[in-house]
């Protein structure tokens, strides 16, 4: 079957992928071999899409399972939960938000990295995005359904959710509030869900082209639904590579709002711990940084696993672990800038606010939180742990423990002691709080592995466009290993 | 009622049965829905469910609240309560003069809190708890009103409201008798 891609046609989305020889201090550098091996146009449609035309092997198949298993799990954990009342979760009156709304934070942050990598590196023209910019726009798409869930299920009366969408009804006269956080949640969510599936889509495009011309029979047919006709004449390309930047200019805004607005649900609050001006920025670099972290995790698998190493090497890792690196730093920053506000400000709130989080009923939670975000990420300032996939692992493990961690702190340290001490109480989990959490896992894997065996993980057509310009092995330049 | 369950009226005992009162160590200050003027609660709610009715009573539509608990996280007073069941109120032990904004039953999955008995100060009579204090700490009344007992205390009166700082304004006023 002919290869569908024109190479020569396709270099726009890279942005200026045009070999040269001089490299202003602003310009990309292209010296880079960020592709492993020789790789020809065929050879990149064949890497990409063999592991889609096998059957999946036992280690999918077993993964498919302990995460349909997990999400099965949270299935039944929600029905009792709808059947039975939200007070099967550990919550009480003074403790009102807690695994649900951290668990709700925490996706919305794994998100991050997906719209970062396809967007923000996309306008800054970093190619080494091209390899890992799907998985992880797929994990923004799948993050933020497991997110979505949550402000739904932690409503008293879920049934109502509804009410939050300012649509014509016969309601009467009331309507949503606009001065509402959780309204503002409703349409960050919504935009920034609308936008990456959209983004991810046209993304797709040229590559469900090459699966419907690889494909026979119903797979065709459905892969020749989805490709919308692509043809990858020169005019195609053009109004692709027209939409990708006009939604990368899009999406661009919105890795910074998503988050700044999630953020707002705490800091327009008067509560100490919450009332800090710092948390737009403080919510977004933590959340590119779990985000980050978790498009690592999975990477480092699928690599592996789907024999990818050619194409996310080392390199990548590198890049990746560089960017969590900065935005771990950010992160640090902001732990001691609440330190620093709580003991400058001269609030006794504040300050007990922070003293409690440390040393209260549940201090431990703050110390996995600064172990796992400040003290471990520190280990990928060492070139030679970077290298160490296994170590990188590790670290990236760390890192989403703690960014979950992060927002238990934020949230339910925070609730536990407020300003009266008659209303203060303490939190534990139950076994449906749990239940809920380990489903949210189970629907983000199983989404991730189907994606996994359904559309090409890597973009070919972005692929292709870099090594068409990336210089030879045999060179002397190559810096992947 | 102990600090891990916090306030729980589901589970705890509705009567104060301390061997002393006041215990010894102890300081006893009622905290109920302050009526706010900058009503963090009314600002938080998405559906629109809690406001302030012209009269200065904020209020809960319990057939608008959705249960997202925004509310109960932007009080700084503790003052609002999730139900967590469904009423289980015997019939006998039900009263029939209700207000919409008020006493009725509440479903499960709602927010409620003090309405300042709306279905009695509506209808000229004082909020249960200024009836029923045995000593007569608690006063109610029309504060735009200057001949009123409320506006006596408040002019003459050492008077603080809660948590002054945060700027929402509270109408529920604490006073010192003495």
């Amino acid at each position: 079957m002919a290869d569908p891609i024109v190479v020569a046609a396709i270099p726009e989305r890279t942005m200026g992928a045009a070999p040269t020889t001089a490299h202003p201090a602003h310009e990309p550098r292209d010296d880079v071999r960020w592709i492993l091996g020789d790789k020809g146009p065929r050879d990149i449609t064949d890497d990409v899409c063999r592991p889609l035309g096998r059957r999946p092997g036992r280690g999918w198949w077993a993964a498919f399972l302990v995460a349909l298993a997990m999400l099965g799990v949270g299935v039944a954990s929600i029905g009792y939960l709808f059947v039975t009342g939200i007070g099967v979760w550990g919550l009480n009156r003074t403790v009102g938000w807690a695994f649900d709304i951290t668990n709700f934070v925490f996706w919305v942050g794994i998100g991050h990295a997906g719209t970062l990598i396809s967007a923000i590196l996309l306008l800054f023209r970093q190619k080494w995005r091209t390899s890992i910019n799907r998985s992880a726009e797929a994990m923004t798409i799948f993050a933020v359904m497991c997110a979505g869930i949550f402000p739904l299920i932690h409503m008293g009366r879920p049934w109502f959710g509804y009410w939050v969408f300012p649509y014509p009804n016969t309601r009467g006269p009331l309507w949503v509030n606009f001065r509402s956080p959780l309204l503002w949640d409703v349409f960050a969510i919504g935009t920034y869900f609308t936008i990456s599936l959209v983004f991810w889509f046209v993304g797709l495009i040229p590559d469900l082209a090459t699966l419907r011309d690889r494909a026979t029979g119903l797979r065709r047919r459905v892969y020749a639904a989805l490709s919308l006709g692509w043809s990858g004449s020169a005019r195609s390309w053009k109004r692709h590579e027209t939409v990708s930047l006009l939604l990368a200019g899009l999406a661009t805004p919105l890795v910074v709002s998503v988050h700044s607005v999630v953020s707002f649900d705490f800091a327009t609050s008067v509560l100490p711990g919450w009332h800090a001006t710092i948390f737009p920025p403080y919510f977004v670099a933590g959340a590119v940084f779990s985000g980050f972290g978790m498009v690592l995790t999975l990477m480092l698998i699928a690599r592996k696993v789907m024999g990818l190493e050619a194409y996310i090497t080392k390199k990548h890792v590198e890049m990746m672990c560089k960017v969590i690196l900065a935005m771990g730093a950010i992160v640090a920053f902001a732990y001691a800038t609440e330190l620093f506000m709580a003991w400058w400000s001269g609030n006794p709130y504040e300050r007990f606010a922070f003293l409690n989080r440390a040393f209260g009923p549940t201090g431990w939670t703050y110390w996995v939180m600064v172990g796992c975000n400040v003290v471990i990420p520190q280990l990928l300032w060492f070139r030679r742990v970077r290298a160490n996939l296994a170590v990188v692992f590790v670290v990236t493990l760390v890192i989403n423990v703690g960014m979950w961690f992060e927002r238990f702190v934020i949230i339910c340290t925070t609730l536990q002691r407020d300003f009266l001490p008659s209303s203060w109480a303490d939190f534990s989990p139950t076994l449906l709080d749990i239940g809920t959490f380990v489903g949210s896992f189970g629907l983000f894997f199983t989404l991730f592995l189907l994606f996994c065996r359904l559309v090409p993980m890597i973009a070919m057509a972005e692929v292709k466009a870099v090594t068409a310009h990336q210089p030879k092995a045999d060179d002397g330049k190559g810096g992947a290993t | 009622m102990d600090k891990a369950h916090g306030v729980d009226f589901a589970h705890a005992n509705a009567y104060y049965d301390a061997e002393q009162v006041p215990r010894p160590g102890h300081f006893y200050l009622p905290v109920a829905c302050q009526h706010c003027r900058d009503a963090p609660c009314v600002k938080s709610c998405p559906t629109g469910a809690t406001w302030t009715e012209p009269d200065g009573i904020v209020v809960v539509d319990y057939d608008w609240c959705i249960g997202c608990r925004c509310c109960m996280s932007s009080c700084p007073y503790g003052a609002r309560h999730f139900n967590w069941a469904d009423p289980s109120v015997p019939t006998e032990a039900f009263n029939p003069d209700t207000h919409f904004l008020g006493n009725r039953p509440r479903g499960r999955g709602v927010v409620e809190k003090c309405t300042f008995c709306i279905q009695r100060v509506r209808n000229g009579r004082y909020p249960a708890c200024v009836e029923v204090c045995p000593v007569g700490s608690r006063k109610f009344g029309n504060l735009l009103d200057p001949a009123s007992e409320i506006r006596y205390i408040l002019e003459h009166k050492r008077v603080f409201v809660l948590k002054a700082e945060l700027a929402t304004h509270p109408r529920f006023y604490y006073f010192y008798g003495s």
